[in-house]
Order: structure tokens, then sequence, then C-alpha cells
């Protein structure tokens, strides 16, 4: 699902409950707030459930946005209060300890995928020591390759906020990258499996 | 006695930095400054898979059908604001304590795992006592509870204002103070109410409202829900794959239209036979997912069925699926090896021929000493 599917037809469909426009549109957003779920909510937050929290808020607050052209800042906003919610809990669910490697699985051997899952694994505890207002700014520039007035107008702060948040989000991530050697194990730069799969 | 210049000139020596050293410093160097690098480190994080996608859209239709509503979340302005007013009241400065509606929620979190009759207050005014697995959640005047399998006695606290939700893989439960059971089992879910009054929807079914020694089955259910369960009981530590893969196929008795939903009760149908050992039938279930040439986990299951119908060591058995593993993008040099023996004798030209792939695959020593040892076999058999 890429950006463009959020068009702003469909939001302002879905605004005035038109017969099935708000069901799409929570098909067009789930990958997106999914995706800002897994990336921002640390270890301890379930991804799903918090994506799915924020979706039942848009389905049942759709109608109060007034702005259909900011539906993307919208979204966030509400994915940014989920997480907070969900990170408020501090719950690590007894039964589901650790991050799911689920979606890095698809590496091209079992041995490779474990590296990967690694590797996602310990990205994610470098966001995590970030400030939260760098973690956020960091996936959405760098990650999300969005423009830095396109995430100021997510945020709601200026532009001038978000570059130097971006600066010293860079300059904390790579330090705390480095510290934890992440770029070592980034896949292609070493290890070769492969290890019998034979009986 | 050494010259302090012998003394110098040895320190120096001895915090000369090593290239190593000079090396790392020059990483962290790099990382810190180098944007790309840090754009290519994080695009390291996994993009939401279509498992996880379809299951969450399963849950907020779920969700929706059931008549649920989304909340918003206070953020933290309104909590500061609220424990600042209340710390105010509790101080006595403002005399009128209705100035504070309604305190932060407390938010609660609880396991509950129990093989024996176990009993517990996870939110004030709420008693449960159990015998399975499920998940306490939500805060003490809204918890939430998913309940996976076995009998889940419950007693709310009425006029409370406990505004209690249970879910189970059939259907919906809602209670304001009373006191009643749910049972969960493969038949589906039984709600006995023994005090007050109980809303159950079912997954797939009416809406009831039931009073004091009344009672109710859901049985239906759909595919979704038992594949949102079964995800659930597989990370439990009591349900066992035993329980796994009875949720799987529950959800796959539905007959699932082809989709993500039904190739992951499929995937977990064939891991769980796995991990039961129950081999036969779990080279079946593989099949059964490898029906499906865009299923998402093809390789991972064509390894794991390879090695299933290699452990008797006939060819026969495991030919077809090395040969489809060798198109796929998880194949090892073994792979290559273990169908050059297989076809040897039939087609001895391919044989070698694989056999040169898996050289240019860096083999370990062993394999490599074992390709040898194939191609010399071809060589006297031709």
């Amino acid at each position: 699902m890429n950006r463009a599917s959020l068009d702003q037809e469909l939001v302002e469909r879905a605004i005035r409950d038109e017969p099935g426009a708000r069901d799409r549109l929570l098909e067009a957003s789930l990958p997106k707030a999914l995706a800002w779920c897994m990336r921002l909510g640390g270890p301890k937050v379930d991804a799903e459930d918090a994506a799915h929290d924020a979706l039942m808020i848009v389905w049942t607050r759709i109608s109060s946005l007034r702005s259909p052209a900011r539906y993307n800042a919208w979204l966030y906003g509400i994915v940014r209060r989920v997480l907070a919610a969900h990170r408020r809990r501090a719950w690590i669910r007894r039964w589901a300890p650790g991050v799911e490697a689920e979606g890095v699985a698809s590496g091209p051997t079992p041995v490779k995928q474990a590296q990967q899952a690694q590797l996602a694994k310990g990205v994610q505890e470098a966001l995590e020591k970030l400030p939260p207002k760098q973690r956020e700014v960091l996936v959405l520039c760098e990650l999300e390759e969005r423009t830095d007035v396109e995430v100021a107008e997510m945020l709601g702060v200026p532009l001038g906020t978000v570059k130097s948040r971006l600066r010293l989000a860079r300059a904390r991530f790579g330090k705390t990258a480095a510290r934890m050697r992440l770029n070592e194990q980034i896949p292609g730069r070493e290890i070769e499996e492969p290890q019998s799969e034979l009986a | 006695m050494s010259s302090p210049d012998d003394l110098l000139r040895a320190f120096a020596r001895a915090t000369e930095p090593d290239e190593a050293a000079q090396q790392r410093v020059a990483d962290r160097l790099a990382m810190s400054t180098d944007a790309e690098s840090v754009g290519h480190l994080l695009r390291q994080l996994p993009e939401p898979s279509e498992f996880a996608l379809a299951r969450v859209l399963a849950r907020v239709r779920q969700s929706i059908a059931a008549g649920r509503r989304g909340r918003m979340p206070l953020g933290t302005g309104p909590l500061v604001a609220a424990g600042t007013a209340l710390a105010v009241v509790l101080v006595g400065v403002v005399m009128a304590p209705s100035l504070v509606d309604e305190p932060p929620p407390v938010m609660i979190a609880e396991t509950l795992e129990a093989a024996e009759a176990v009993v517990t207050n996870p939110a004030p005014g709420v008693e449960l006592s159990y015998t399975g697995w499920g998940l306490v959640s939500g805060s003490e005047r809204q918890p939430h509870i998913e309940w996976g399998a076995g009998t889940l006695h419950v007693d709310v606290a009425p006029k409370q204002g406990i505004d209690l939700e249970i879910e189970t893989p059939h259907g919906v439960v809602q209670v304001v103070g009373t006191v009643f059971d749910v049972h969960v089992d493969d038949l589906g879910t039984r709600v006995e109410v023994e005090r007050g009054k109980v809303r159950v929807m079912c997954e797939l079914g009416a809406t009831t409202l039931l009073e004091a020694g009344d009672e109710t089955l859901c049985q239906r259910t759909s595919p979704a829900s038992l594949l949102r369960f079964a995800n659930s009981a597989k990370r439990s530590k009591v349900a066992g794959p035993a329980k796994v893969l009875s949720l799987a196929d529950q959800g796959l008795a539905l007959q699932p239209e082809p989709s993500p939903v039904r190739d992951e009760l499929r995937m977990l149908r064939f891991s769980s036979l796995v991990d039961l050992k129950r081999f036969p039938e779990a080279r079946t279930a593989g099949d059964d997912y490898l029906a499906n040439p865009n299923a998402p986990e093809r390789g991972r299951v064509l390894r794991t069925t390879f090695r299933l119908a290699h452990q008797s060591g006939d060819c026969a058995e495991s030919l077809p699926y090395l040969q489809a593993l060798v198109e796929t993008d998880v194949v090892a040099a073994e792979h290559f090896v273990e169908l050059a023996r297989c076809l040897g004798r039939t087609d001895p030209a391919k044989s070698l021929s694989l056999l040169e792939k898996a050289e240019t695959m860096q083999p370990t020593p062993a394999l490599a000493t074992r390709i040898a040892q194939l191609r010399e076999a071809i060589d006297a058999a031709k």
C-alpha cells in the first residue's frame, strides 16, 4: 500500500460515511499504522494491539476530522497517543517475550534469518535509547523518506525543530549503533553459512 | 633503574593504539556523521508482514462487528493535570473534591495460566478463578480478558462501575456486576450466569442477554478469530502444540477462502504437528501448505518437509521436495549434493552439474569430501 492510496477523496468519502469508504480507509491506513507501531513502539509494546486500537479510533472518530488533507498527520497523532498509552502500561506479555522476528524471516537461510532478526532487534534497541521526539523524527525522515517539511506538518512543530531533532537523532543513533557494532552485522559484510540441512 | 625517558618511551609504546582500535574509532566517527549509514541500518527494521496486516485487519473488523468503539487514550497532559488536581485535593487546599471528575485509569496486566484451579484479583472488585490460559489487560475499571481455553469463573462486585469484557475465540462477553462461568473448549464457548446479567455477543451469531440461571453456547466462529487465538496459544507456556493444532484445525475446518489467514492456519498446523513429532501427518500438512505456490514461508516449509522425507534415506520420498527446493532462494549446497546423489544412477550428467553448483557455494570441508566421493562414484558407474 503506498502513500498515494490514502488519497484525499477516500478520506472525504469516509468522513461523509459513504458505504464501504471507512472500511477501505482502514485497509489503506493499516500498513502505515502498523509500521509506525512496530518502529516506534519499542520491544515492550505489542505493535498489532496498538495498531488495532489506533484503527478503532480512526473508525470511530473519522467524522470529526475537519481537514481531509491532514489525514496523515491526524492518523500519526492517533498512533502516537495510542503508543504512549501502551508504553505506559509498561507491560511485557509473558507469553510473548521480546520482539517477534516475523517479517524479517525472508533471509535466504535460517542462519541468515536469525542474524537479520538479531540485527533488527539491535536497531530497535538503539532506537529505543533515543528520546521519543528524536526517535519519531529519525524514523519518519530516514526510514520513511519523508521530507522535513512534511514531518514538521505531521508533528505540528516548526521546520527548524525537525531539522535540529534529526541532526541530534542521527548523531546519537550513530554513536549507539557504533557502540553496539551494528554496522558490522549488516548482511553481506561477513558470515557465510552453510550448516548441514541433511538429517 | 630506568631513566625517565625510558619510562616515557615504554609508556608511549604501551599506549600506542593498535590498528583495530583505530578502525573502531574511525567506524564510530563514520557512523555518527554519516547519514547514509544511519539510514542503511534503520532499513534493517522489518516491514509489517502480510500475515500481521491480515491479523490486525481481521481483529479490527471483528471489533467493529462486535459494536466496540475506539477510545482515544488520555495524553500525558491531562494525566499530569489530573494528578496535580488530585494532589491538591488530597492536601486539602481545595475544599471541593468534585473538581476531580475522574482519576487517571490504573492499568492492569496479568497472564492467566494454570493447569489447576487458581484464584486471582486482577482489579478491585474482580475475582477470577480459573483453569486454563488467558490474559488480563486494560484498566481496573475496564478489565479486558482474552480467554483462550479452559474454565473461568468470574465474580464482579455489583454497582462498582466495573465494565468487564471477556473475549474468546467464539465471541465476546460483557458484564456489569455479576457472577458467571465461561468455559472454552474445541466445541465452543459456554457461558453460565449465576447472578446478575451478562451480554454475550457470539463471533458469528446473535447477541443474547443472559440472566441468573441462563446459559448459552457460542459455537460458530471465524477462521481469523481462531487464527488469533492459535497464535496466542503458540506463545502460551501452558497451551502447548496440541492446543495450537486444535485451534488451527478448527479454523481450517471452516474452509477459509485462499488467503493469508488460510496459509497461516496451515503453517500453524504444520509446525505444531512437527512439534508433536507426528511426522507423517506433518508431511501431509506441509504438502497442503506448499499447494499454494505463493505461500510466504514456502522455502522454510520445503526445507523441513525435505528433512522429514529424507529420514528414510529413500530418494523417491525426498526427490520432489529437493527438486522444488533447488528452485528457491533458500537452497544450500547440501541440497544440491543430496539431489545429485539421488539422481546419480538415472541422470549422471545432471548429477555432475549439480555437484559443480554445490562446489561454487563454498562447501564445508566435509561436504567437499562428500562431493569428491560422489563424483568418483558417478564416474565409476558410467
